[in-house]
């Protein structure tokens, strides 16, 4: 061979290049334009869902308090694709989980628990389990992610991400997506918020303080100069002194009170775990390390949601039965679901008018699940009231028909899986709104 | 005009991103979004870069990247394996080094269609044709 390699990469090129068709798309194959006007406020609808999220997990420790048991992270049905965990014996009317694709490569919620180590979460608490594909986003929207801050493109971008109307989604706890930080973040760890194809999160709340929050990120471009800074440990610090410890003279806008970050590196998959807690990174790095994929409830609820192949963005969430964030008033007949179950889970998928969301319950068993098909119908239905007993801002919300719409209600495994929409010109994350303002939605006797 | 003119710059262009299996799909995407954006992009000076990350963003590869849609591919005078040591470049790397030598962009137009500078842009391609080198044997 003769030539440069510059010369033969041409020729490569010169010669795939011929083997393509040309594209002569007809005008009329276009896409319906994306309702992209709302995007005032947007920062006030992201920390209002936060909150609205936390409540939540306060709402179930009240309502379920009765005799769910906290989830346990004991033996897994299958292996964790992560940990190799021993297994025992699965509960007699689980479905078999499927081992899901690689969080670098896909989004999946199997794919989310997989990625979260044990180490994080706290079964005696409970807690909640979240990520989101930017990249699967972009895809269905259409608009390109920027490839930096403070370029052109990145309005556009956010219009999109934050336009509650076209997708609903959860974002990482460490590296909260606020317009105003991009450029911080990127300087202080070398990639930011726009990097990110896909995350992992997780947090255990007492009271609402997360407990050592942990984000797994997945990016879209190289993380050497990362890599080359880590130990043998494969940890890069960020900030001084031990964990935990609040250093006021070295804050930052990702560190507001100087406490040091953790940065567990994997080159090979191009991803970053990111934690206060030396112990939960290197947890996240050891392969062996078991994963809340091996928590069974969680498991279950993330299975019935990947029923959705198109699934972006997930929520899972645990009961902490210690929590007492306030009381509810009603009578025990308005709780209509009678078996126990102990957690929920959230998806979407699709975009704008093809958005999607479900609804997942946990119960202990198939026999359960089965039985709470027609009460949790019964819930969902368009004339359902909403007593809203705390007094939730809901506009023009008096019954659950005005806010979401349910195609389906069945019974997957152990599972009860509601399918449906948000209501035209609603949030589409307006569910979460409607937990709280009609708590009986989740809720038991 | 406007298809005539870009669309083979295009298709060349994301060939190196999205690979032979998807190029097409990510063309036509990109080509419907300029339709359907034609106000916007019309005034742009380089259209064709902006639709290169609309068609790349909507086409994200899953699979392992190929650049050949029938394999295998023997070209005289280039080193057997290269095609393949391109796909498995570091994306970043790819599609600086495609972009600057499979499709004769210059560094300028390339770091404004990566969002990139210019001097990013050279240290990819140089990370990258390192890469091959090393890849191919041959001293980097």
């Amino acid at each position: 061979v003769t030539l440069s390699l510059e010369e033969q990469i041409r020729q490569v090129a010169d010669a795939a290049f011929e083997q393509t068709t040309a594209v002569r798309p007809d005008e009329s194959d276009t896409k319906p334009k994306v309702a992209r006007s709302r995007t005032r406020g947007r920062w006030i609808v992201l920390v209002a869902a936060s909150v609205l999220a936390i409540a939540l997990v306060g709402a179930l420790s009240v309502i379920g308090g009765t005799a769910n048991s906290p989830i346990s992270p004991v033996d897994s049905p299958t292996p964790s694709p992560t940990s190799g965990a021993t297994v025992t014996e699965p509960p007699p009317t689980t479905p078999p989980l499927p081992v899901p694709p690689d969080f670098s490569e896909e989004f999946s919620a199997l794919g989310m628990l997989a990625e979260i180590p044990l180490a994080a979460y706290r079964p005696d608490v409970g807690g909640r389990v979240e990520g989101t594909d930017f990249a699967t986003i972009s895809e269905i929207s259409g608009v390109a992610r920027p490839a930096n801050a403070n370029v052109a493109a990145e309005r556009d971008w956010f219009d999109v991400l934050f336009d509650p109307e076209a997708v609903a989604l959860t974002t990482p706890f460490l590296l909260y997506p606020d317009t105003e930080k991009l450029q911080d973040y990127e300087q202080e760890l070398g990639y930011g918020f726009l990097d990110i194809d896909r995350f992992a999160a997780a947090s255990t709340f007492v009271s609402t303080d997360p407990i050592d929050p942990i984000d797994v990120v997945a990016l879209r471009r190289e993380i050497e100069l990362l890599a080359d800074e880590a130990g043998d440990d494969q940890i890069v610090d960020i900030g001084s002194g031990p964990d935990g410890q609040r250093n006021l003279d070295d804050r930052t806008p990702l560190r507001p009170i100087g406490q040091p970050l953790r940065l567990g590196i994997d080159e090979q998959r191009s991803m970053i775990s990111i934690s206060r807690s030396t112990p939960i990174v290197s947890a996240w790095l050891n392969p062996e390390s078991p994963t809340l994929f091996d928590v069974p409830d969680l498991a279950a609820a993330a299975a019935a949601l990947d029923l959705d192949e198109e699934l972006y963005s997930a929520e899972i969430e645990t009961i902490d039965r210690d929590i007492a964030s306030y009381e509810l008033d009603l009578p025990e007949s308005e709780f209509l679901i009678v078996e126990e179950f102990s957690t929920v889970g959230l998806g979407w998928s699709g975009f704008g008018d093809n958005q999607r969301t479900t609804i997942v319950y946990v119960f202990a068993d198939e026999e359960a699940a089965s039985a709470s098909v027609q009460p949790i119908e019964s819930l969902y239905a368009l004339d359902a009231e909403v007593h809203n007993p705390n007094g939730i801002q809901l506009d023009e919300v008096d019954v659950v028909g005005d806010a979401f719409l349910v195609d389906e209600v069945t019974a997957f495994g152990r599972t009860v899986v509601v399918s449906g929409h948000a209501n035209i010109d609603r949030r589409l994350s307006s569910i979460r709104d409607l937990f709280l303002a009609s708590p009986t939605l989740i809720a038991h006797r | 005009m406007f298809v005539r003119d870009a669309e083979p710059r295009l298709r060349r262009a994301l060939l190196g991103a999205v690979g032979a299996d998807r190029v097409e799909d990510a063309v036509g995407e990109a080509l419907a979004y300029a339709f359907e954006h034609w106000a916007r992009v019309e005034p742009m000076v380089n259209p064709v870069g902006y639709l290169y990350r609309v068609g790349q963003s909507k086409s994200r590869p899953r699979k392992r990247l190929r650049l050949f849609r029938r394999e295998p591919v023997t070209l005289p005078n280039v080193e057997p394996g290269l095609s393949e040591a391109l796909a498995a470049l570091p994306e970043s790397q790819r599609a600086a080094v495609w972009l600057a030598h499979g499709c004769d962009w210059s560094h300028s137009e390339i770091a404004e269609t990566l969002d990139v500078s210019t001097s990013t842009v050279a240290t990819h391609v140089s990370r990258g044709l390192a890469r091959l080198r090393l890849e191919m044997g041959a001293p980097a």
